[in-house]
């Protein structure tokens, strides 16, 4: 039975869901259908961040050009260009069984590419959402709709997994930024 | 203060202004004069669509309970919404406010060339600006726009500024909010392909595409997730001549016949409709200086008389005109007739003449010409149109928007007679020196003489 989460909230993941070693977090949205303008193609990306909050290299930071890290401890499923179709639109799948001990956060973040030069925003998205599937029996555990209080950003940051004593924790965050990848990359540490 | 929004960007409206109920919205934009721009709010349920054609709000369904569409606000604003929140049904959760370009397929206009999009919403009791959003975002091939939506959010109205739209007009921007538009009355079927000699086309056989402006058959019961409208043309407006006949939907839809057509080249040629109980009386009217800002009908030193040469199938031929009061008559041969020549300026219905279309056997064709008795030969100032009523059909529009100022007269329109059943109407407007000249040229073949009225 999955489980709605507003914005903020936390949960427990591994903790109430024995067994669960392996999650799809499935990401999903909308852009209106309008003719004219430009194509909206929006990136989901992954932010492997040590104790201190940072990223430290181009192993902590999953997106579409650098798609699998340590050793398949996060997988990015590929580059849907469009949002079209129903579901998911990107998958990262997170095997906490293989994330380094150093990892101590995985932030989950969604962009809009070439945002400026489109003049994009999530403001023109609508019914983002993230979802966190068990991916052994493909039952979704939790659910979080980003619902519609984004405006100008151009950077959202979808939901963070992290540790917490033994156990993985999820935290719904819905967080918008202005700027692009290039921007959240330095935010979490890393130089591009 | 007012809040400035930029494209995607939401605002509260009634959360950050407590107690505020009736808002204005304003829009603006500069366009060329050409583009004929429409505004129209869309009442969306929950699912996103209209529940009816009452749901779209425009100058052909200007208000309801609490909605009203203003034409001619005054100011720098081109229309306005005024909207009472509190008195929404509460069924609406969107109200879409867009703007779409008439014709702008036809015409090759999009908002591309238009500049100076707002919209701003005013406190309707205080005036005073609350959101404003100007759509600096470049449009391309968008001739519909969604300029932006107020929407309900937790017990209180949001808008959100969207900016962006369609390439298929108002067809596109109806289809996504659930109301399906069919296509404005087309002429009716007219086998000869313009440009073309005023030769009788095939008579319409019972396999032709149905006449779009014979009287529909009863409605329908409207599907519960769509509905259908027919826009009218907008006031004043006069949409190109149709297509082929063959692209009209046989639709069991009722649909009210605001159309008219236009022939708007030279050639362009029309059948009248034919009615069961026959062609009727056609009303032939010449008008002119009405321009569309001022509507009163204002002769500025020019007299337009309006004439027309007939020749009957008996062979007798002669002119119909003001000058050497030859009037006509409708019910005897030429079974033609001018109504009394207006001259005092106090008419505001131009000159007229009828045809008794129960005649039209003994009429082989007609050539409506005007000619300028009084004043300077400026047709560009006396803007002329000659409109060809019908009953039962729409509206044939020629406007003598081609000219010549040094000639006198002018050749507007030669009716037909067609296989005893209907008269084409062709589109001439070419201006000749008199009427010897008019004559020549149409091999008309009769005797004139100086007259006057």
């Amino acid at each position: 039975m999955s489980i709605n989460l507003s914005k903020g909230q936390r949960i427990d993941l591994t903790k109430t869901n024995p067994g669960l070693t392996k999650v799809v977090v499935g990401l999903g949205w909308d852009t209106n259908k309008y003719a004219g303008g430009s194509e909206f193609d929006l990136d989901a990306s992954a932010f492997l961040l040590h104790a201190d909050g940072k990223a430290k290299g181009a192993e902590d930071f999953i997106f579409y050009n650098n798609r699998e890290t340590y050793g398949g401890a996060v997988l990015h499923t590929g580059d849907n260009r469009t949002g079209e179709g129903e579901g998911d639109d990107e998958q990262v799948v997170i095997d906490f069984s293989k994330v380094p001990a150093h990892i101590v956060r995985i932030g989950i973040t969604v962009t809009i590419h070439d945002a400026p030069v489109r003049q994009q925003n999530f403001g023109q998205v609508s019914s983002a959402f993230v979802r966190v599937v068990n991916e052994a029996n493909n039952n979704e555990v939790l659910r979080f709709d980003l619902g519609e209080e984004f405006s100008t950003e151009t950077a959202v940051v979808f939901c963070e997994f992290y540790r917490h004593e033994n156990d993985w924790k999820f935290q719904a965050i819905g967080s918008g930024f202005a700027g692009g990848l290039a921007d959240l990359c330095r935010n979490y540490g890393l130089e591009v | 203060m007012t809040v400035a929004l930029v494209k995607g960007q939401k605002a509260d409206v009634t959360k950050s202004n407590p107690g505020l109920t009736r808002i204005t919205a304003a829009l603006g934009w500069s366009a060329p004069s050409s583009f004929e721009i429409d505004t129209s709010a869309f009442l969306l349920a929950a699912s996103g669509k209209v529940r009816s054609d009452n749901d779209l709000l425009f100058y052909g369904n200007p208000s309801n309970a609490f909605l009203s569409y203003v034409e001619s606000p005054g100011g720098n604003d081109r229309k306005q919404f005024k909207i009472d929140l509190s008195r929404t049904d509460a069924a609406i959760e969107k109200i879409a406010i867009t703007l779409t370009i008439y014709d702008g397929d036809k015409r090759n206009q999009q908002f591309s060339g238009v500049a100076g999009l707002y919209i701003r919403f005013l406190n309707e009791s205080t005036g005073q600006e609350l959101i404003r959003y100007d759509l600096r975002e470049p449009f391309s091939v968008e001739n519909a726009i969604v300029i932006g939506e107020l929407y309900r959010y937790n017990q209180e109205w949001k808008f959100n500024a969207i900016g962006a739209g369609y390439s298929g007009g108002l067809k596109d921007l109806c289809g996504s909010y659930g109301i399906e538009v069919k296509d404005e009355p087309k002429a009716p079927a007219a086998p000869t392909p313009p440009p073309a000699p005023p030769v009788p086309p095939a008579p319409q056989t019972s396999s032709a595409p149905r006449n779009p402006l014979i009287p529909p058959a009863p409605p329908k019961p409207q599907e519960s997730q769509g509905s259908r409208i027919v826009i009218p043309p907008r006031p004043g407006s006069t949409p190109a001549p149709a297509p082929a006949a063959s692209q009209q939907p046989t639709s069991e839809a009722p649909k009210i016949n605001f159309s008219k057509i236009e022939l708007k080249k030279k050639g362009d040629v029309i059948n009248l409709t034919k009615q069961n109980g026959g062609l009727g009386e056609i009303l032939i009217n010449l008008n002119w200086n009405q321009k569309a800002g001022g509507g009163l009908f204002k002769r500025t030193g020019i007299d337009l008389d309006l004439a027309c040469m007939y020749e009957l199938k008996d062979g007798s031929k002669g002119v119909i005109q003001a000058l050497g009061n030859s009037f006509g008559s409708l019910n005897r041969a030429p079974y033609v007739m001018l109504d009394g020549d207006d001259r005092t300026g106090s008419v505001t219905t131009g000159e007229n003449i009828r045809i008794n279309g129960e005649k039209i056997k003994e009429i082989k064709r007609l050539l409506i010409f005007t000619f300028i008795y009084k004043g300077v030969t400026r047709w560009s100032e006396a803007d002329g149109v000659v409109t060809l009523s019908q009953q039962g059909g729409p509206d044939i529009i020629v406007k003598l928007d081609e000219y010549d100022n040094g000639q006198a007269m002018c050749a507007i329109a030669m009716i037909t007679n067609v296989n005893n059943e209907t008269f084409s109407i062709e589109r001439i407007v070419r201006y000749f020196e008199g009427h010897r000249k008019l004559d020549s040229a149409f091999d008309w073949g009769l005797s004139w003489v100086a007259g006057s009225k």
